[in-house]
């Protein structure tokens, strides 16, 4: 990696030249920023020393990028509300060079676009707001009013005595990203894409443990000014605020005295995190460490709904988040890409990875109470535009400010595993339904409808072949004349036979019984002795007109099936009762052998849908619930509509 | 429900329905009695049923 050197013509040291398309330089030695004309170096200025910083790239670092391998020749470090970010100018080996970003642990690399066509002026984008710009369609994600904060190494054009500079971040589909960059007169357009610590192959990068003193990453041990009690910082250079954990004074964490931002926080939201601050935990391959909690909340018709955030931190992999809410717990990582808003019968819908999240709930969300450190300035009543949008088990959230928009990915988490993630003792059961819980019946009665419809066809299968081969055999019929009152004398019939396997017995009662009744006492009894059957039938039949209206109740015919008669010669016997002084009547009496009966099917079909519809309930009822507490319940009550009109 | 323990207890309603309707079981109610004597077809008088009738139950249009 040597290259042309120079001498320094303000103290002499020699300059050495990674790229030999470098604009401007600065003297390692005496920090003057040095341009080039032709061949001489010409003093501009001088820059203080570059602010320390959390990344671990430095000049000299090498590294590869689709397959080309590049090395970092210079830097320019910006500083904003949330601490600094470097760009890294690295140069490929075919002599052409891009940017590396480095803001807090994360990385993008862009190239300026020649002829990018007309760019929105400064000052004119919003959060949210569509461009299409060469390259494809962005959205604007964060709009940066950074102050210009240091340079060292090569750079391609001359850059050294900026102040103020407005940034433009736009995030597109997948990992693509781009800068609108409005420090010159005519704004550039950079673009390019995110890409991981790990894509990257880093060699020669900066050891953190050279770093002096408390500015290094790691436990940092301070005392509060207010109340004096230990605070320590486990983010490095990367905290921009701090909470006392005794007083609950909010610190600036930049400041070497730690200045008091907030004087102690509200004792009744103060909250008690779950998983303590500086508990380390493993979540899918790497270790987090719990540095920040948040209470956070939302207020409807005066009643606040909180949840409780944590900030995890990890030294390669930056932040991620761990959110609950009576006792659900979520994953949520924040994303890079911007997901595809759109309307759909008018209601709002992301897409995001091919997946659809539909929207749940918009609200005003405010920070309630704060704990440990944060990369940006976390303060009680911080305000943001909540919209939560969901695809069970995952939940997109935006959180809009006036110059901020970003996206977020949480993946429903069970409470067990984040106890067994951090070693914790049993957290809560989960209370209710949560907007992205998976849903445990989802699924479950379509993966039981396939066994049922084939049930049914066997069902249906058994009961044309019962009514295909059932006897359903006439083996008695005789008709009888009933005198009247007091003809109440037992008689038998004759003898006849039940042939077949045990099977029922059909008896048919017609009678022309007409404003009476008859009881009949009967007894199926075999024609050698032995046992019998003994059962009874009231007949009656009752009708006329009462005030022009027609009526009747009862039936002159009656109809029993004996269960289960062995086969044998059979007589009945048969005795009648009737009221006193009531007139003859005639009745037959007719019986069938082995009748086939649609009932226990039809019963045995219910029975088999009693599971799919028991799971279809479970898993509508599971819905229901979940979309109760959304901004698109089910069914929609006068508070439900006043909720709306809150939000 | 799990879709193994479905198909078993869909199989075991559907074995039952078939005995069911193969024996001719019923939920008439319908005693049984043992030892009835093979005279009362020669005296059916003798014979004492298990069902008393305790009067029609049906009040309206008398």
């Amino acid at each position: 990696m040597t290259g042309r050197t120079a001498v320094c013509p303000n103290c002499g040291a020699e300059i050495t030249f990674r790229w030999s398309g470098a604009v401007q330089t600065t003297c390692p030695a005496c920090h003057s920023v040095l341009v080039r004309h032709d061949v001489d170096l010409e003093r501009v200025g001088a820059v203080g020393d570059v602010p320390l910083s959390m990344s671990r790239i430095q000049l000299g670092t090498e590294g590869s990028y689709k397959g080309k391998p590049f090395v970092a020749v210079g830097r320019i470090v910006y500083e904003y509300e949330r601490g600094h970010w470097s760009e890294w100018h690295i140069r490929f080996g075919d002599a052409t060079s891009a940017w590396l970003s480095d803001a807090q642990t994360e990385y993008a690399i862009t190239t300026q676009v020649e002829n990018p066509g007309t760019l929105p002026a400064a000052g004119t984008c919003k959060p949210g707001q569509q461009l299409t710009l060469p390259g494809g369609s962005y959205s604007v994600a964060v709009i940066t009013h950074a102050l210009y904060s240091g340079v060292e190494g090569e750079l391609p054009f001359e850059y050294w005595d900026k102040l103020q500079v407005e940034f433009v971040d736009l995030k597109g589909s997948g990992d693509r990203f781009a800068t609108i960059d409005y420090s010159d007169d005519a704004p550039v357009l950079y673009t390019g894409e995110y890409v991981t610590f790990e894509s990257l192959r880093l060699k020669n990068l900066r050891d953190p443990a050279a770093d002096e003193g408390p500015q290094i990453a790691g436990v940092k041990g301070l005392n509060c000014p207010q109340c004096g009690a230990a605070i320590e910082i486990r983010s490095g250079h990367l905290a921009q605020t701090v909470v006392c954990p005794s007083c609950t004074a909010i610190l600036d964490a930049r400041d070497p005295n730690l200045a008091v931002l907030e004087k102690a926080q509200d004792r009744l939201n103060r909250a008690t995190p779950a998983i303590p601050l500086g508990t380390s935990g493993v979540l899918g391959n790497e270790r987090w460490q719990a540095i920040g909690f948040q209470l956070r909340g939302v207020v409807v018709e005066g009643v606040t709904y909180s949840w409780r955030e944590y900030l995890l931190w990890n030294a390669e992999h930056g932040f991620r988040y761990l959110t609950e809410y009576d006792g659900h717990w979520n994953d949520v990582v924040v994303l890079k890409g911007a997901p595809k808003e759109t309307l759909i019968d008018g209601r709002r819908q992301a897409e995001y990875d091919g997946t659809v999240f539909k929207h749940f709930q918009s609200a005003n969300a405010e920070t309630l109470f704060v704990l440990g450190e944060f990369p940006w300035e976390a303060r009680t009543g911080d305000k943001v535009e909540d919209a939560d949008f969901v695809a069970p088990p995952y939940m997109l959230s935006s959180e809009r400010t006036s110059d901020e928009v970003t996206w977020s990915l949480g993946t429903y988490t069970p409470p067990e595993k984040i106890a067994q993630a951090f070693k914790l003792p049993p957290l809560p059961t989960p209370r209710g339904v949560f907007a992205n819980q998976p849903n445990p019946r989802s699924g479950a009665a379509g993966a039981l409808k396939g066994t049922f419809f084939l049930l049914a066809a066997v069902l249906l299968v058994l009961a044309v072949a019962r009514f295909m081969t059932a006897r359903n055999e006439s083996v008695f019929t005789q008709s009888y004349e009933y005198g009247g009152s007091g003809d109440t004398a037992a008689y038998v019939t004759p003898v006849f036979t039940l042939g077949g396997h045990t099977s029922n017995v059909e008896l048919d009662i017609r009678t022309s019984l007409s404003n009476a009744w008859a009881y009949y006492n009967l007894a199926l009894l075999d024609e050698n002795g032995g046992p019998g059957f003994d059962f009874g039938r009231e007949v009656s039949y009752y009708f006329g007109v009462d005030d022009g209206e027609a009526w009747h109740e009862g039936s002159a015919e009656d109809k029993v099936v004996l269960p289960s008669v062995p086969p044998g010669r059979y007589y009945l016997r048969v005795a009648l009762d009737r009221d006193a002084g009531a007139g003859p009547f005639s009745y037959t009496l007719a019986v069938k052998r082995d009748v086939p009966r649609i009932w226990p099917f039809l019963a045995a079909l219910a029975l088999l849908a009693v599971p799919v519809l028991f799971s279809a309930f479970g898993s509508v009822n599971f819905e229901y619930n979940r979309w109760r507490e959304s901004d698109h319940p089910w069914v929609t009550t006068s508070s439900d509509s006043d909720d709306d009109d809150d939000q | 429900m799990n879709k193994t323990f479905y198909l078993i207890l869909g199989v075991i309603v559907l074995a039952t329905t078939a005995a069911a309707e193969w024996r001719g079981w019923g939920m008439t109610s319908v005693t049984e009695v043992k030892d009835v004597p093979r005279t009362v077809r020669n005296n059916p008088g003798s014979y004492r049923p298990h069902y008393m009738f305790l009067g029609s139950s049906f009040r309206r249009g008398k």
